[in-house]
C-alpha cells in the first residue's frame, strides 16, 4: 500500500471507529486542568466506582478537555447509545450515582442538566454532520449552541476542544484531522500555501497580530544561508510553536493542547513545509503538566501514523519536533527570549532586527507561531482563504479566542467573530458581572494590556480597535473587573508582576518597572503626593519609548491605560487616602456593626495578626493600625457584621 | 560583489554608511557624539543600557543605535527633546540603584555614569533618586581587583568580556530583573570558576564596579594620573600598555590595555597588575662592589674604573677572547644594539649571546636552512582572522603567551578555526582542539614525520607549491618512503587514527599555521624539530601566504629584537655573518674601528663551559640570570665562582648577581625609552614612565659610557639617536624610526623609509630563495629514563610567573596567588609512588636535586614529570641536562630523566 | 561519585546536547526534587556548559530548585484573575498562618510557600496547589480547612 492509500485508510477506520462509539453508551467527562481543579478527577472515580456498584460494564469512558464553560465544571456527559450526550454541570461526587441512576434508567435529573449536543456538527468540511433522533424525555433541554453563553460565539479555533478524546487520534481524523497537511503536502507548493495564509488575513493570534503568511514568506524567501566560493547551502529552517501561555488570566492555549493537541502538530507541520524547515520545537510552559502529556502522547501518534518523521505521505518532506519545555520564566513568551530558552540559555530577549524569520534559532531563519494561529491554519486551506476571511471585521480576520475570567458570571473559553464587541462579549456571553456588583472595566492583554471602562464598552474587538483605546488584543486573556476591583491596585499588581518577569537586561524596564511600583505602592499605602503622576506618566512614558523587548515596551500600559480612564481613582488615593473599592490596606477601615454582631467572637479567633479586640462579654473591636486587611474576619463573620468604611 | 553604497540622514546631514554598520558605527564615524553605557567596539553590540537612544523616522520608539542595522536612506535625528529626556530617565534610574558617593569613589572623573550624570541630570533631580538599592550579599575580593556590588550598574560589560575576548566563562548574569548580578554562580569566588586574574572585565567596567587593587594606593584622583604608552616587558607579545601613574608618588597605579593594538582589549594578569617590582624595595639604586665578600655602595665612577682597568688587564693579558658578553632579551633594541657595539668593536670579540641561545636558537638555524630567515613568518592578527586550522606544537600558548592564547581560544569559539594540539601536557587549548596528541616528550620528529608520511602516501601534498617554490623534496620523499608510520607513532605514543586525521586536517585545510614554542625548540634535535615543522608547511603549501606559515613563539619580551641587533656571537645586527669579508669592512667603516674578530664567538652554554675551564676569565651580563635558567645548575655555580671578573648589570640582586665583583643598576621598562621587537617582529616603542629612583642609569647611558672608556667616542643624546645609528647598518631594520613606529609599530624586514612593513614573510619567494627540505630522521634525546631515573621530566611556565621570577616574585598579588613551585606528576606514577597533591617531593636527576610540591593530574602524560624554572628555591634547572644540539648549540631543556622520592 | 547522583540516562534522552540544557535541568529536578550541586557539577562536566553559565540559567528560571522540596508545598497563584478574585489577600494570610514568606521554607521542612504567575485554572480563582493539586475558589474558610487538613494529616502519621 503506498502511503496515501495508507491515509485515506486509516482516516476511513477511524470514521469507522468513531461511528461505532455512538452505538454504544458513553460518559465523558471534561478532564482538562480546570475540571480537574474543580473536582472532575474525584468525580471520575465515582462514575467507576457506581457503574461497578451498578453492574454496568458496557460504558465507555471518555476524558476530554475543557469545552470552556469553566464556571460549570465539573461537566459530566452522558451519551446513550444513539441518542444525543447529555452534559451534567457542577456535579458533585455525591450526585453522580443519581445522576446515572436516572439517565440509565430512562429518565434525567433535570436541575443538574447544562444541556445537551443534539448534533455532531464539523467546522472541516470534510466529513457528514448528523442530527440525533431526540428522543422525548430529552425535549426541551437546551442544546449547547442555544447556550446563551455559546449562541454568539463561533468555535472553529476551539472546534474540538472538549468534543472530542485528546488521547485519542481517531477522534481527531474522524473530524477532518491531517486532512490539511494531506492536501498541503501532496497538492500544494509552499508559495501556494503561503499564498493561501496571506490572502486569508490571518494575523498572529500571539499579541502583537502580524500578519501569518507575510512572515512565513520571510523565512521562506531567506532560502539561501551563505553562498561561499565553492557551495551553495541551503539553510536550514525552524518552526516554533510558542506555548508559552504567560499572560496571567489566559488559558486558551493551555485548554485547546489539553483539548485537541494533534491540530497543533498538523498546524506546525504545515507551517514547517511551507517556509522548508525540517525541524520544529513546541515550547510549553512547564506549569502545564497536563497539556504537556496531552502533546507527547499526540506526538508519539503522529509518529506512529508517519504524519511526522521521513517521507511524511510518501513526499520527500520530512519534518520532527521536539517538545521544549519553559521552566517559569513570562518573558519567553516574548519570541527572542523565547529562541534563547530553546537553545538552553537565559531567556533575554534579542534585539531585533534581525527578526527570527531571518535569523533565529542558532541563527537560522525561524518562525514561531501562536498555538491558536497554528491550530487555525489547518483549517482555512481546507475551507478556504476566502471563507476565513469572510468572518471578523476589515482590519482583523477570523475569530477571536478569549479567556473571559474575573467577576464575571460565565467564565470560560470564548471564540467569537472578530468585531463582536465587548459588551456582547462580556454581558451576552459572560451574563455580566457575577454577584449583584457594578461593572467597572474589563482588561485585556494581560500585563502587557490595559483597562477598558464601561463607557467604551461598546468596542468591537479587533488589533486596531483595541489598540486605539490604550489596550491590546494580546494572546486573549480578558478579566471582567466590579467595583469592588480598585484600579490603582490592578496597576500596581501588574507592575508587580512584570517587575518580577523582567529579565533584567536593558535599564528602563529592569530599573524602571521597579521605580514605577516604587510610586504606585506610594500611592496605594496613600504616602503620595500629586505630584507623583507627573512622574509616574514621564517614566512610563520613557519605559514604553526605549525598551530593549515588548515585554518591556508594552509594561506601563497598564499604568498609562488606568491613568487614562481611572484618574478620578489616582487622586482619591492621593489626596483623600481613600480606596473607593476597598482594597488598598490602610485606605479603608473594618468596622463591626453593633447591631448585627452576636458577639460570637469569630472575628477574634480568624484573626492572624490580633488585631481584633475585645471579649464576648464586652463585645469587639478591631484595631485597624495592626490590620492586614487580610479581610479573614469580613468572610468569616456568620452575620455579615463586619463592614468596610472608607 | 560590488561595493553597496547605504547612506542615510542624520540632523539633516548625509552620511555614508557600510553594509552592516549599525547606526552607532556610522553616526560615530561621521563624528557626532552619542552617549552609552554598554557599549564597546570590540564586543558583540547587547543594547543593554538605552542610552543611545535616537529617533529613526517610521519607527515608533526611539531606537538603541547600538544595536540597530542602518536602513538606507532612514532619517535620523541624534538628539532632540524626547531623546534627552529619555536618556536622562534612564540615566536617572542607574543613578537611584547606585551609591551617589563619587566624591569617594575611585572612578570620580572618570566614570561613564558620572559624566553622562553631569551632561543630563538637573541638580534639582538628585533629591528625587531614592528608593530601595539592589542588594547582594557577595563579595569578590581577590588578590588584583575589588567587585563592589552595590556600584554595579549592570551594563553586562564585564560577563560579555569574559565570554567573547578571554573566553574563560567565568562569569555570568545571575538572577533576573532587578536583582540580576555578574557572578561566577555558585557562591564561587572568581578564582574557583577559573578567572585568570587577566583583568579585562576590570578595564571594561565604566564605573566604580571593578576596580584594580592598586588604583586604592594613589594619592591622586584618577582623573590626574599621567597616562603612558609603553610595550609590555612580558613575554613576546609585546603588548601595548597604559601605564597609569600618580604624579605625586612618582608610581604606578594601575595598567590599562592600549586597544588600538595587537592586544586590543586583552592583557594578561603579568601585564596588567605584574608591574609592582618596579617599585620593590630590593631594587639595586647604585652601583656595588664585592669588598672583602660584601657588597658596598660606590659611585658610578668607582665602578667604571674598575670594569675598565680589570678587563683592560685581562684583554693585555690573554686577549679580548678571553672576555664573553650576555645581552639581554629583556633589553631594549638599543640596549643590545650597544652591548654587541661594545663587544665587538670596543673590546674586539664575538663573544657575545644571551639566553635566545635557550629558546629559540634552534628556530633560527632550522628556519634559516629552510627558508632564509629565522622568525615568525606570520603575524598574529593573521593566524587568529586567516587560518582555517591552527597546529600548535610544543606550545603551552595560554599560559605562555596568553594574548595570543585568548585569541585562538576567539577564533575557535567563532567557529573560524580548527586546532590540533600535540603537547606532552593536556593544555588548556586541548580542551578546545579537535585533535589532541600527547606525545611523549622528545619525540616530535616522528610525530611530525608520520603526519608527512601519510600526507605524501595519501597525496595531500600541494604539487604545485612544491614544484615552484621548493628544493630537495625527492630527498625527503625517499626517506619518508623508507620509515614505517606505525613504528613512527609507536616512538610518539600516540594513536595513529589521530595522526591521520590530524594531518589530514591540516595538509586539505586552504589556509593551516604552525605554531609553537619551546617543547620544539629545547631538544638536542631541535634543529630538526624545527627542519620537520618547515617541511611539513611546505609540503602543504602553507607559506607565504595569509593564515599559514610557521610561527615559533618567542619567549622574552625582547628576544626576537636582541637576536635582530646582534646579540648572536656568529652575526652583526640584522642577521650579517661575522665571517663575511664584506661585513667586516661595512662594520669597520661605520664603527670607526681598525679590526674586528672574524671568527664567530662562543655560545651562552660553551660560555660557561669555557669560563669552567678558566678560558673566560671576565664576564659582562646584562639582565640575564644563568645561575637560574641555564642547564646544569650546579655546573654553571662553579663556572661562575672561577670567572676572575664578573660584572652584573640588573634590577636586583640576583641569584646570578651574587656572584659579581660588580653590580651595575639598571632601569626598568618603565623608567626609560627604547623599542622591543615582538615575536611577529613588530618594533614598538617603550616609553619612559617615571622618575627613575637613586642614581639608577638607563642602560643605554650605561653601555654609552662603557663604550666611550674602551675607545668608542660616540654620544647619543637619546636611544632615538641609536635606533637611527642601527637603521643605517641594518638592512631589515633600515626604516624603522621612531617617528615611523609611534604608533602601532612596524614589522621588519623594513629596508627603507618608504617601506611598509611585513606582515608575511616568504610571500612570493623565500629569503633564501627556494624552501629547502630537509630529510630528517628520528634521533632519542641525549637522556632517556632508565631502571635508576625512571620518570622524564620536562619543563615550562605558568601563566603567572615569568622567566627566572625576579620580577613576578616580587609582585605581591602574584606571590599570594603563585607562592611556590607546584610540580606536576601523573596520577598513576603518583599512585605508584604513595604520592598526593601538596606533598613535598624530592626530584633528582644526574645532575642534581631539588625539593618541590606536587601537584597529582592526568593532565599529564604518565611517565613525566613537569616543573617550571620560575622558583629558586625548586630550580628546575639543577636537574636538567645541558646536552646541547649540534647545530644552535640549544641545550635539552625539555627532557632528562629523573627520579622521584617522597621526602 | 555517590551513585544516586547519576545523571546519564537523562543526558543520553537528550543527545548530551547542550542546548537541551533546560530539559535537562528540568528532568533532573523531577528525579531528584531539587538540583543537587554534585548533579549540576556532573552535567556541567557532561555536556561542556560551565558552572557559571549554569547558573546564569537555573537563577532565571522561577521553576529550578536549589534546595529540596518541603513535605508541603503550597503554592498561592497570584494570576490576574486570582488577583481580583483575592489571591493577595490569601497570600497574606497563609503568609501571616504559617509565618512564613512567599519563596521560604519553615524551619522544620513541612512547609514551603511559593507564588505563581498563573496556572491557567482562571476560572476557579483564586487558586492554590498543594503538592500538584489544584483548589480552586479559595477563601479564609477553605484555606482554614486546607491548612487543618494538613495538621490533621501530620497527627496521623
Amino acid at each position: 500500500m503506498n502511503k496515501s492509500n495508507h491515509f485515506h485508510y486509516i482516516t476511513e477506520e477511524a470514521i469507522l471507529h468513531s461511528k461505532e462509539k455512538h452505538n454504544k453508551n458513553r460518559i465523558i467527562i471534561g478532564y482538562g486542568t480546570c475540571g480537574i481543579a474543580a473536582g472532575a478527577e474525584e468525580v471520575l472515580k465515582e462514575v467507576q466506582q457506581v457503574l461497578h456498584e451498578l453492574k454496568i460494564d458496557d460504558v465507555i469512558i471518555e476524558k476530554t478537555g475543557c469545552i470552556g464553560c469553566c464556571s460549570y465544571e465539573p461537566l459530566m456527559d452522558i451519551e446513550l447509545a444513539n441518542s444525543p450526550r447529555v452534559s451534567y454541570k457542577n456535579v458533585k461526587p455525591e450526585e453522580v450515582k443519581e445522576i446515572i441512576d436516572k439517565h440509565f434508567g430512562g429518565d434525567l435529573k433535570k436541575e443538574k442538566v447544562f444541556c445537551m449536543f443534539d448534533e455532531q456538527e464539523n467546522i472541516i468540511q470534510y466529513q457528514e454532520s448528523w442530527k440525533y433522533n431526540i428522543p422525548q424525555i430529552y425535549s426541551g433541554l437546551p442544546t449547547f449552541k442555544s447556550l446563551p453563553m455559546l449562541k454568539k460565539q463561533k468555535r472553529i479555533t476551539l472546534r474540538n476542544v472538549g468534543i472530542i478524546d485528546p488521547e485519542n487520534i481517531n477522534d481527531y481524523l474522524a473530524r477532518g484531522g491531517y486532512q490539511a497537511l494531506y492536501k498541503t503536502l501532496t497538492t500544494l507548493s509552499p508559495k501556494e500555501v503561503i499564498d493561501e495564509i496571506k490572502s486569508s488575513g490571518l494575523r498572529g493570534r500571539g499579541g502583537a497580530g502580524f500578519p501569518t503568511g507575510v512572515k512565513w514568506e520571510f523565512a521562506y524567501n531567506a532560502e539561501l544561508s551563505k553562498t561561499t566560493e565553492d557551495s551553495i547551502e541551503k539553510t536550514e529552517k525552524y518552526v516554533v510553536c510558542n506555548a508559552d501561555e504567560g499572560d496571567p488570566g489566559a488559558f486558551m492555549d493551555r485548554s485547546l493542547i489539553e483539548g485537541d493537541p494533534h491540530s497543533v502538530i498538523e498546524g506546525l507541520t504545515i507551517a514547517a513545509y511551507a517556509i522548508g524547515a525540517n525541524k520544529g520545537f513546541i515550547y510549553i510552559r512547564a506549569e502545564y503538566p497536563l497539556a504537556i502529556k496531552r502533546l507527547e502522547i499526540a506526538l508519539k501518534q503522529a509518529y506512529e501514523n508517519h504524519f511526522l518523521g521521513d517521507n511524511i505521505f510518501g513526499t520527500d518532506f520530512h519534518f520532527s519536533i521536539e517538545i521544549r519545555k519553559g521552566a517559569g520564566a513570562f518573558v519567553c513568551g516574548e519570541e527572542t527570549a523565547l529562541i534563547n530558552s530553546i537553545m538552553g540559555l537565559r531567556g533575554e530577549p534579542r534585539p531585533r532586527p534581525p527578526y527570527p524569520a531571518v535569523s533565529g534559532l542558532w541563527e537560522k531563519p525561524t518562525i514561531i507561531n501562536n498555538v491558536k494561529t497554528l491550530v487555525t491554519v489547518p483549517v482555512i486551506l481546507l475551507n478556504g482563504a476566502k471563507w476565513f476571511s469572510s468572518i471578523g471585521t476589515e482590519d482583523t480576520k477570523g475569530t477571536a479566542v478569549f479567556a473571559l475570567t474575573g467577576d464575571v458570571k460565565n467564565s470560560g473559553l470564548v471564540e467569537v467573530p472578530m468585531g463582536t464587541t465587548l459588551r456582547e462579549i462580556i454581558f451576552d456571553i459572560g451574563g455580566g458581572v457575577k454577584g449583584d456588583k457594578q461593572f467597572k472595566a474589563v482588561q485585556t492583554g494581560g500585563p502587557s494590556g490595559g483597562c477598558i471602562p464601561f463607557s467604551l464598552i461598546d468596542t468591537p474587538v479587533d488589533f486596531a480597535s483595541l489598540k486605539k483605546l490604550g489596550s491590546i488584543m494580546g494572546s486573549g486573556g480578558m478579566i471582567v473587573c466590579s467595583e469592588s476591583t480598585c484600579m490603582v491596585d490592578l496597576a500596581r499588581y501588574f507592575m508587580t508582576f512584570i517587575a518580577s518577569e523582567s529579565c533584567g537586561k536593558c535599564t528602563p524596564c529592569r530599573e524602571g518597572t521597579v521605580r514605577a511600583l516604587e510610586m504606585l505602592e506610594k500611592i496605594t499605602s496613600g504616602d503620595a503626593t500629586l505630584d507623583i503622576l507627573t512622574d509616574l506618566e514621564q517614566l512610563s512614558f520613557v519605559i514604553k519609548d526605549t525598551a530593549l523587548c515588548g515585554l518591556g515596551q508594552t509594561a506601563p500600559n497598564p499604568i498609562l491605560s488606568t491613568l487614562k480612564y481611572f484618574r478620578e481613582e489616582y487622586i482619591e488615593h492621593i489626596e483623600q487616602k481613600v480606596c473607593r473599592a476597598k482594597v488598598c490596606p490602610g485606605l479603608f477601615n473594618y468596622v463591626i456593626n453593633d447591631d448585627l454582631c452576636i458577639k460570637c467572637g469569630v472575628c477574634q479567633n480568624v484573626c492572624p495578626v490580633d488585631a481584633v479586640f475585645g471579649s464576648k462579654e464586652t463585645g469587639f473591636f478591631i484595631e485597624n493600625r495592626l490590620c492586614i486587611s487580610c479581610n479573614a474576619c469580613f468572610e468569616r463573620c456568620p452575620k455579615k457584621a463586619i463592614e468596610k468604611v472608607n | 560583489m560590488s561595493e553597496e553604497k547605504i547612506s542615510i540622514i542624520v540632523d539633516g546631514q548625509k552620511i555614508l554608511c557600510k553594509k552592516d554598520d549599525t547606526y552607532l558605527s556610522a553616526i560615530t564615524r561621521a563624528g557626532i557624539e552619542i552617549p552609552t553605557l554598554c557599549h564597546m567596539e570590540e564586543l558583540k553590540p547587547s543594547g543593554a543600557c538605552r542610552i543611545c537612544v535616537i529617533e529613526v523616522e517610521g519607527a515608533p520608539n526611539l531606537v538603541a543605535a547600538c544595536v540597530t542595522p542602518v536602513r538606507p536612506n532612514a532619517v535620523v535625528t541624534t538628539y532632540n527633546e524626547r531623546i534627552h529626556r529619555a536618556r536622562q530617565t534612564n540615566i536617572e534610574l542607574l543613578l537611584r540603584s547606585h551609591p551617589l558617593n563619587c566624591i569617594v569613589c575611585n572612578k570620580n572623573g572618570v566614570c561613564t555614569l558620572q559624566k553622562l550624570a553631569y551632561q543630563y541630570v538637573p541638580k534639582s533631580r538628585l533629591s528625587k533618586l531614592e528608593g530601595k538599592k539592589p542588594t547582594t550579599d557577595l563579595v569578590e575580593v581577590n588578590e588584583f581587583f575589588v567587585l563592589n556590588y552595590s556600584a554595579c550598574i549592570r551594563c553586562q560589560l564585564c560577563v560579555r568580556v569574559t565570554d567573547e575576548i578571554q573566553v574563560c566563562n567565568v562569569l555570568s548574569m545571575q538572577d533576573r530583573g532587578f536583582d540580576i548580578y555578574p557572578s561566577a554562580g555558585f557562591g564561587r569566588s572568581f578564582e574557583e570558576a577559573g578567572c585568570v586574574a587577566c583583568g579585562n572585565c576590570v578595564e571594561v567596567c565604566p564605573v566604580g564596579a571593578l576596580v584594580s587593587k592598586s588604583i586604592k594606593t594613589t594619592k591622586s584622583r584618577s582623573y590626574e594620573l599621567k597616562k603612558t604608552v609603553t610595550t609590555c616587558t612580558y613575554c613576546g607579545v609585546g603588548c601595548q600598555l597604559e601605564l597609569l601613574v600618580d604624579p605625586k608618588q612618582n608610581r604606578i597605579v594601575d595598567v590599562q590595555s592600549h586597544r588600538d593594538s595587537i592586544n586590543g582589549l586583552s592583557l594578561c594578569v603579568k601585564g596588567r597588575y605584574g608591574w609592582e617590582y618596579v617599585h620593590h624595595h630590593d631594587r639595586v639604586n647604585t652601583p656595588l662592589i664585592k669588598k672583602n665578600g660584601n657588597f658596598v655602595e660606590v659611585s658610578w665612577e668607582e665602578a667604571f674604573d674598575l670594569i675598565e682597568k680589570r678587563f683592560k688587564e685581562i684583554i693585555s693579558e690573554t686577549g679580548p677572547d678571553s672576555l664573553a658578553f650576555l645581552t639581554s632579551a629583556k633589553c631594549t633594541n638599543e640596549e643590545n644594539y650597544l652591548m654587541q657595539k661594545l663587544s665587538r668593536a670596543a673590546i674586539g670579540t664575538n663573544n657575545v649571546d644571551h639566553c635566545a641561545r635557550l629558546c629559540h636558537a634552534s628556530t633560527v638555524t632550522g628556519l634559516v636552512k629552510a627558508f632564509g630567515s629565522g622568525a615568525m613568518t606570520n603575524s598574529v592578527s593573521d593566524l587568529t582572522n586567516n587560518a582555517e586550522v591552527i597546529f600548535i606544537i610544543g606550545s603551552n600558548t595560554t599560559e605562555a603567551h596568553p594574548v595570543i592564547g585568548i585569541k585562538i581560544k576567539q577564533a575557535v569559539r567563532k567557529g573560524k578555526t580548527k586546532l590540533i594540539v600535540a603537547d606532552p601536557r593536556r593544555i588548556e587549548l586541548a580542551d578546545y582542539a579537535e585533535i589532541y596528541m600527547s606525545q611523549r616528550p622528545g619525540s616530535d620528529v616522528a610525530l611530525i614525520n608520520a603526519m608527512i608520511k601519510y600526507i605524501i602516501d595519501e597525496e595531500l601534498y600541494d604539487k604545485e607549491f612544491i614544484e615552484n617554490r621548493t628544493e630537495d623534496f625527492e630527498k625527503l620523499k625517499e626517506k619518508i618512503s623508507k620509515i614505517d608510520f606505525s613504528s613512527l607513532c609507536k616512538i610518539a605514543n600516540v594513536d595513529e587514527e589521530d595522526v591521520k586525521k590530524a594531518a589530514s586536517l591540516y595538509a586539505t585545510a586552504k589556509t593551516a599555521a604552525i605554531v609553537y614554542a619551546m617543547g620544539i625548540t629545547q631538544h638536542t634535535t631541535g634543529t630538526d624539530n624545527v627542519l620537520s615543522l618547515a617541511n611539513l608547511a611546505m609540503l602543504t603549501g602553507n607559506v607565504g601566504k595569509p593564515g599559514t606559515g610557521v610561527n615559533p613563539l618567542r619567549g622574552q619580551n625582547n628576544v626576537q629584537g636582541a637576536c635582530d641587533l646582534g646579540g648572536l656571537p656568529d652575526v652583526f645586527p640584522g642577521y650579517q655573518k661575522v665571517t663575511d669579508e664584506k661585513n667586516i669592512k661595512k662594520f669597520k667603516e661605520f664603527w670607526g674601528v681598525d679590526k674586528l674578530d672574524d671568527k664567530a664567538g662562543l655560545t651562552v652554554v660553551e660560555i660557561m663551559n669555557e669560563a669552567h675551564k678558566g678560558n673566560i676569565r671576565g664576564i659582562y651580563i646584562m639582565g640575564e640570570n644563568p645561575v637560574i635558567s641555564d642547564p646544569n645548575i650546579n655546573h654553571v655555580r662553579e663556572a661562575l665562582e672561577k670567572v676572575e671578573f664578573l660584572v652584573v648589570q640588573d634590577l636586583f640582586i640576583t641569584e646570578t648577581a651574587k656572584y659579581a665583583d660588580v653590580i651595575l643598576p639598571g632601569q626598568s621598562f618603565a623608567e626609560k625609552d627604547g623599542t622591543y621587537t615582538n615575536t611577529e617582529r613588530r618594533v614598538q616603542r617603550v616609553r619612559k614612565a617615571i622618575e627613575t629612583d637613586g642614581s639608577r642609569l638607563p642602560d643605554w647611558k650605561i653601555l654609552e659610557i662603557m663604550l666611550n672608556r674602551f675607545g668608542i667616542e660616540k654620544h647619543y643624546n637619546s636611544p632615538s639617536e641609536i635606533m637611527d645609528e642601527i637603521a643605517q647598518v641594518t638592512p631589515i631594520y633600515g626604516g624603522i624610526s621612531y617617528k615611523r613606529v609611534e604608533n602601532g609599530g612596524l614589522q621588519w624586514p623594513c629596508p627603507s623609509d618608504d617601506h611598509p612593513g611585513t606582515p608575511i614573510l616568504h610571500k612570493d619567494k623565500f629569503s633564501r630563495g627556494k624552501g629547502k627540505f630537509h630529510a630528517i630522521d628520528y634521533l632519542d634525546p641525549d637522556e632517556l629514563p632508565d631502571d635508576e631515573y625512571p620518570l622524564i621530566l620536562t619543563t615550562g611556565r605558568n601563566l603567572f610567573h615569568f622567566h627566572t621570577g625576579e620580577m613576578t616574585r616580587r609582585v605581591e598579588g602574584i606571590h599570594q596567588r603563585k607562592p611556590i613551585e607546584r610540580s606536576e606528576i601523573n596520577v598513576k606514577d603518583a599512585k605508584r609512588l604513595g604520592i598526593k597533591t601538596g606533598d613535598k617531593v624530592i626530584i633528582e636527576s644526574r645532575r642534581g636535586k631539588l625539593l618541590t610540591e606536587v601537584k597529582v593530574t592526568d593532565k599529564i602524560k604518565e611517565g613525566v614529570v613537569f616543573m617550571t624554572f620560575h622558583f629558586k628555591e625548586s630550580a628546575a634547572n639543577l636537574l636538567t641536562n645541558d646536552a646541547l644540539d649540534p647545530l644552535a648549540k640549544i641545550p635539552e631543556l625539555k627532557v632528562c630523566a629523573v627520579k622521584v622520592t617522597k621526602e | 561519585m555517590n551513585a544516586d547522583f547519576n545523571i546519564d540516562s537523562i543526558l543520553a534522552r537528550y543527545n548530551f546536547d547542550s542546548s537541551a540544557l533546560i530539559q535537562i535541568l528540568s528532568d533532573a529536578q523531577d528525579k531528584y526534587g531539587y538540583l543537587p550541586r554534585e548533579v549540576l557539577e556532573d552535567i556541567s562536566q557532561k555536556i561542556e556548559v560551565p558552572l557559571s553559565k549554569m547558573w546564569g540559567v537555573i537563577s532565571f528560571y522561577a521553576l529550578f530548585k536549589l534546595k529540596p522540596p518541603a513535605k508541603y508545598n503550597i503554592t498561592v497563584c497570584q494570576g490576574t484573575a486570582c488577583h481580583v478574585s483575592g489571591a493577595k489577600r490569601n497570600l497574606d494570610y497563609i503568609e501571616s498562618k504559617l509565618n512564613l514568606k512567599a519563596g521560604e521554607h519553615s524551619p522544620d521542612g513541612k512547609y514551603s510557600l511559593e507564588t505563581v504567575a498563573c496556572i491557567g485554572s482562571c476560572a476557579l480563582a483564586p487558586t492554590i496547589v498543594i503538592n500538584g493539586k489544584v483548589y480552586g475558589r479559595n477563601t479564609v474558610k477553605t484555606i482554614d480547612k486546607l491548612l487543618s487538613g494538613l495538621e490533621e494529616g501530620e497527627k496521623n502519621e
